[in-house]
């Protein structure tokens, strides 16, 4: 499948999220934790992408980024070819961001090309290239508004068409209401109904599109089983009939039976409403099944990102290859060598110098404490950060 | 809602002691609704009106017309005491009121002049309060200061002419009366209209409250109870009035301490979790120093400065009983903020205000609420210590810690035995033990029902 | 063949709840020898972790073993005494949990819960005691285990508190451990570390292991038998090659089938419709008839008997030639 002729829907670039670490009584900032450190990606229309990694690779940090339930420290979020990044940053820190991510670099390249056009045709980036043309165009206050103008509206639009699934079924439905209630939210909240009776209608259709029956709709969450709630928690979503959904380790915390279940599920409705996944999971195999690109994760980095084919048939950075291997297949007749990384993950507040996966590497030399590896592209959209790619088969 | 509010019902009944405690918390409402016909209030009766009213009831009854001359007398009597007075100086007190007015619309030195001519008079007779005259005198300089004695007066005046337009009253139902007094017949109903006039007039006089334990005996060690008063006797009141009065009383400081404490609570703890940063800090700073200053020591302090009664102990109750419920408030709030339905409706693009109403608050208000009730019990043990302490209750009112307060002499038993004096203790005691079980037992049941932890 | 070390017969476990009796465990059997891995494979409410309490005699004060025997060494430790049960539990049958943090007392050091099991159990001075703990956090892989031993619990990371608790589990020399969801809670790679740690200690100290879990690749990776339950029963029992190769039950072939796996690629799972019972309202038949693909009339109103397949597998189902038929045509379909 060739990439180029799809439409990026997402787009995340050097995107960065700290948290700061408080200590003292003056509650100083004393160090940060790296969640999400410099990762870039796109994701295609109608497409699954996996973010794969263990607890702390910052996964789940990259899905409440996207979706602006956190601030990003830095970085930009284009959804639809339109910057979202200021849309929900205060006032002044929004108008900082267009200034350094924009402005000035136009200014800087203009003084270079000594031409407008010749800069808007040097961008490589789309989004750059069409916010280069408004900049020109109109100067630096028509950018501006261009951004941050009808921000109410936008916002709006951005909470309609990106939507969560969270993990734990159990905390994700407010015990205190009603399933219409808790569907009905959105609903309402984006004006996409006209009357109770149109949402009741409304509800009840979702509620057989996940399958469950329709007359649940006056039930309380505790009265469903976990997988049912997960299918509550997927109607919610739904509802604003979004364009990505992000599910965040969505069937990590069902029964083995139920997952599936959940699974085929997601798979029905992404071909019924066409939706794009962000699928955040720490088993393989569930990722492997569902995705059809995948992003391994480690320590706040991308480390491995291709086609799922690709990327487990013929996994390139040692991380990948250790993974893998450490996966228990359920055929007791499957022999395999089995590599065992030694240690734990560090610390993401104080992260090991150049390439993070050194430490537990076992193909490591001097240049990985050194230097950090680019994520580089190796043929095929098949992008990994390694000094010595391939070179570990296990 | 339904299947769970019967769900939870099913568990309160299934609960004995939470069922205990409900019964017990009925029990003392009971009483408390109660209180005056178990325990009637003796109003204390002015011998002469007692006279007055034995002897109508033998004229209703004997007919006999020698009575009326009798009781003409006693009324006439008591009118002279009792109204007389204000009828003679109504006319120049209404001078008074006119020159106050006069001075009101006009202030000039004239007028002021004027109206203190009226005045002295009036309070060398003592018919008006000597006061008066002083504050307005001595505050010439001071606006302030002189406008509120102006102010004393025009109420003072107010108050003696309202008695005296009573007094006029009065004086036309005896002057009935006597033009009535031929026949027994005619001069019963007049009489008894009169006389009901007369004794409600005195008891308004009175300033009667019945939360204060009447005093049935001068004897100042306690008595044994016996037929009248079941409970004994201690520091020459009724121990049973008190007990019974008592209960209204714990209800009042429990109820009002901590409704008042739990709302200020819950506004300073969801302002300072909402808000975060500086705010927070703030606000929760002040509340470790609120939590650091001992509480006896401050309620004494503060009970000592504002004067002693009861609502004054409620108010220091109140100023150093609210940071438990904001720290819990916010706690729950904050906990509730990371919780993943929060999330979801951030995700959906609900306003932050609405996610608080729909969301957080129902989450997080219902442990406060549990936590309030079961405190409710402890606010009685709280009075009743400082009551004890002698800087609660005033002396006399009808409160379970005023009575151990007087028990405190008499612990330790007498000549008799070390338990000669028991029932000083014995019963106020029970009854605040019990009504404490009460609301912690409720207050358990509760927590137990609508923690969502143990809900199935 | 030797006689088994721990053998369960006809277990049941009851616990009393305001909403009544409820059977969690309903007549589980099965044995296990020295230096075997028994896995008890099930889900939520499956009665799989109320199994191995029970062993352990670590029970809630609402629950009670109402019927069958537990024989430790040919000898019921179902119904003696808690005083005789004490110098077993640890001793002779160790456990090990999901959770580390929960299992560890967070106010002593990792050392001195070693160290109270081996002078509580082994009769060593303090000295010793000292000695072998440090042997042991050796043993199981902890780094330094000098300075290790005089740690808190809090200051070891996830990995390394379950070796700790390995460690304390192996203390005394245990006939049986009974392992319950120990890697659940771990990452992959860190999960790898402590399997790979627990088959080099069992094949040192020759115990055997009862291995609870959900996940069926870890049970094909450790177990020699397994044993897979259902609503409070087990539905098929027998050597690990032939319940996977040759599943006699539906649950447990529709379990195989539904989950996706590194080494296959399906276009779509096969799942199992319906939920998860709920141990307070367990179907009255089979257990599984609500769920299940081949259920008819007779398995809603009759439990069918765990019957012999074939020498040493177990199964508990009226219809298992219909499923051997579908298990045959889906194999064919996917080649």
């Amino acid at each position: 499948m060739s990439q180029d002729n799809k439409k990026v829907l997402l787009q995340v670039d050097n995107l960065k999220k700290y948290f700061p670490v408080r200590a003292g009584v003056f509650k100083r900032v004393v160090a940060h934790v790296k969640a999400v450190d410099d990762i870039s990606f796109k994701v295609y229309e109608g497409e699954t992408i996996g973010l794969v990694g263990e607890s702390g690779c910052g996964k789940s940090t990259t899905g409440m980024t996207i979706l602006r339930l956190l601030n990003p420290t830095d970085g930009r979020i284009v959804v639809d070819g339109l910057d979202t990044t200021p849309l929900f940053l205060p006032k002044t820190r929004a108008n900082k961001y267009i200034h350094e991510i924009y402005i000035s670099r136009f200014n800087e390249l203009k003084n270079k090309y000594k031409s407008e056009d010749e800069v808007i045709k040097n961008l490589k980036d789309d989004v750059d290239k069409k916010y280069a043309k408004i900049y020109f165009e109109k100067g630096s206050h028509g950018l501006h508004h261009e951004m941050l103008s009808n921000i109410n509206e936008k916002r709006k639009w951005f909470r309609r068409n990106m939507q969560i699934i969270f993990q734990d079924p159990y905390s994700s439905l407010n015990p205190r209401l009603r399933i219409r209630s808790i569907i009905a939210e959105g609903l309402f909240t984006h004006g996409l109904v006209k009357s109770g009776a149109e949402a009741t209608e409304k509800i009840k259709d979702l509620l057989e599109k996940v399958g469950l029956s329709s007359e649940y709709i006056y039930r309380f969450p505790h009265e469903f089983s976990g997988g049912q709630r997960q299918r509550i928690g997927i109607a919610r979503a739904l509802a604003l009939n979004p364009k990505l959904i992000v599910a965040d380790e969505a069937v990590s915390a069902l029964d083995v039976s139920i997952q599936s279940q959940v699974i085929n599920l997601l798979e029905d409705l992404q071909k019924e409403f066409k939706l794009t996944y962000v699928f955040i999971a720490h088993d393989l195999a569930v990722v492997k099944h569902i995705s059809d690109r995948v992003a391994v994760m480690y320590l706040g980095k991308i480390v491995e990102l291709a086609d799922k084919k690709a990327l487990f048939d013929n996994p390139l950075h040692p991380y990948t290859v250790a993974l893998m291997s450490a996966i228990p297949i359920p055929d007791p007749e499957y022999k395999k060598k089995r590599i065992i990384l030694q240690g734990d993950v560090p610390s993401p507040i104080n992260p090991p110098s150049g390439c993070r996966f050194h430490t537990r590497c076992p193909i490591a030399k001097d240049i990985c404490s050194k230097k950090e590896p680019p994520l580089v592209d190796m043929g095929d959209g098949h992008m990994v950060a390694c000094h010595f790619a391939g070179q570990f088969k296990g | 809602m339904n299947e769970e509010y019967k769900r939870a019902l099913r568990k309160f009944y299934k609960n004995p002691s939470a069922m205990f405690g409900l019964i017990l918390l009925i029990f003392f409402i009971l009483i408390a609704s109660f209180a005056p016909l178990l325990a009637p209030p003796q109003i204390p009766i002015d011998p002469e009106i007692e006279n007055m009213e034995s002897m109508i009831n033998q004229l209703s009854e004997t007919k006999d017309t020698s009575l009326i001359d009798d009781l003409t007398s006693s009324f006439s009597d008591y009118y002279d005491f009792t109204y007389g007075f204000y009828l003679d100086y109504a006319d120049d007190v209404k001078k008074l009121e006119k020159a106050l007015k006069n001075y009101q619309a006009n202030k000039n030195e004239e007028n002021l002049k004027k109206l203190i001519d009226e005045l002295t008079p009036l309070t060398e007779d003592y018919v008006l309060d000597t006061s008066y005259l002083e504050n307005i005198q001595n505050n010439l300089n001071d606006t302030k200061k002189f406008n509120s004695a102006l102010k004393d007066l025009e109420n003072g005046v107010k108050a003696f002419l309202s008695k005296a337009t009573n007094a006029e009253k009065m004086k036309k139902e005896l002057d009935e009366i006597n033009s009535k007094n031929s026949s027994v017949d005619e001069f019963l109903p007049a009489a008894k209209k009169y006389f009901k006039d007369l004794k409600s007039n005195y008891i308004k006089d009175l300033h009667y409250d019945p939360y204060l334990m009447p005093i049935v005996t001068y004897e100042n060690t306690p008595q044994p109870p016996s037929k009248e008063h079941p409970f004994g006797i201690s520091n020459g009141r009724d121990i049973y009035y008190g007990v019974v009065w008592g209960t209204r009383t714990g209800f009042k400081i429990g109820l009002i301490v901590v409704i008042t404490a739990t709302i200020i609570g819950l506004f300073i703890g969801s302002i300072s979790a909402y808000f975060g940063g500086w705010v927070d800090e703030v606000l929760m700073r002040i509340t470790d120093i609120f939590m650091s200053i001992p509480f006896m020591l401050s309620a004494m302090v503060l009970t000592t400065v504002l004067g002693t009664g009861l609502d004054k102990v409620m108010i220091a109750m109140i100023v150093f009983g609210w940071m438990g419920s904001a720290r819990l408030i916010r706690g729950n709030i904050l906990q509730a903020k990371n919780d993943q339905y929060v999330l979801a409706a951030k995700a959906l693009g609900v306003k932050d205000s609405k996610i608080i109403v729909k969301h957080i608050l129902p989450n997080t208000i219902f442990p406060v609420l549990i936590q309030a009730s079961m405190r409710i019990g402890s606010m009685v043990i709280t009075a009743a210590v400082l009551s004890f302490l002698g800087v609660g209750a005033p002396q006399g009112y009808a409160d379970w810690g005023s009575i151990l307060n007087y028990a405190r002499n008499w612990i330790l038993g007498g000549t008799g035995g070390a338990f000669e004096y028991w029932y000083t203790i014995v019963y106020p005691g029970t009854a605040m033990v019990l009504f404490v079980l009460a609301w912690n037992l409720v207050g358990d049941a509760l927590r137990d029902i609508f923690d969502p932890k143990l809900r199935g | 063949m030797k006689d088994p070390i721990l053998k369960v017969n006809n277990l049941h476990t009851y616990f009393n709840t305001e909403d009544g009796e409820v059977r969690a465990v309903r007549g589980v059997s099965f044995e296990v020898h020295e230096g075997e891995t028994l896995a008890i494979v099930g889900e939520s409410g499956s009665g799989k972790s109320v199994t191995s309490l029970s062993i352990m005699r670590l029970l809630d004060e609402n629950g009670r073993i109402a019927e069958g025997e537990i024989l430790y060494k040919g000898r019921d430790i179902s119904k003696i005494p808690e005083d005789d049960m004490r110098h077993i539990r640890g001793k002779e049958i160790a456990m090990i949990f999901q959770e580390p943090m929960t299992a560890l007392n967070p106010v002593f050091t990792v050392g001195d819960q070693i160290i109270e099991m081996i002078m509580l159990h082994m009769g060593m001075d303090a000295k010793a005691a000292r000695q072998r703990a440090i042997e042991l956090l050796r043993k199981v892989g902890i780094p330094e285990p000098e300075k290790r031993v005089d740690q808190y619990p809090h200051e070891l990371s996830g990995g390394m508190r379950q070796r700790a608790m390995i460690a304390m589990a192996l203390s005394c020399n245990p006939k049986v451990l009974i392992a319950d969801e120990p890697t659940t809670a771990l990452d992959v790679t860190i999960q790898a570390q402590i399997l790979e740690l627990m088959k080099e200690l069992q094949k040192e100290y020759g115990m055997a292991i009862i291995f609870i879990t959900h996940d069926l690749g870890v049970v094909a990776e450790m177990s020699d038998k397994a044993a897979v339950m259902y609503a409070g029963k087990v539905v098929e029992y027998g050597d690990i090659v032939s319940i996977f190769k040759r599943p006699k039950n539906p649950y447990t072939w529709g379990l195989m089938q539904s989950i996706p796996k590194l080494n296959e690629e399906v276009e779509r799972l096969m799942s199992i419709p319906g939920t998860v019972p709920n141990p307070r309202k367990f179907p009255k038949g089979c257990g599984f008839s609500n769920r299940c693909f081949l259920a008819k009339e007779k398995c809603k109103d009759e439990m069918p008997e765990l019957i012999e397949v074939e020498p040493g597998h177990y199964s508990r189902c009226f219809y298992i030639d219909e499923l051997v038929k579908e298990v045959e045509k889906s194999r064919v379909g996917e080649k």
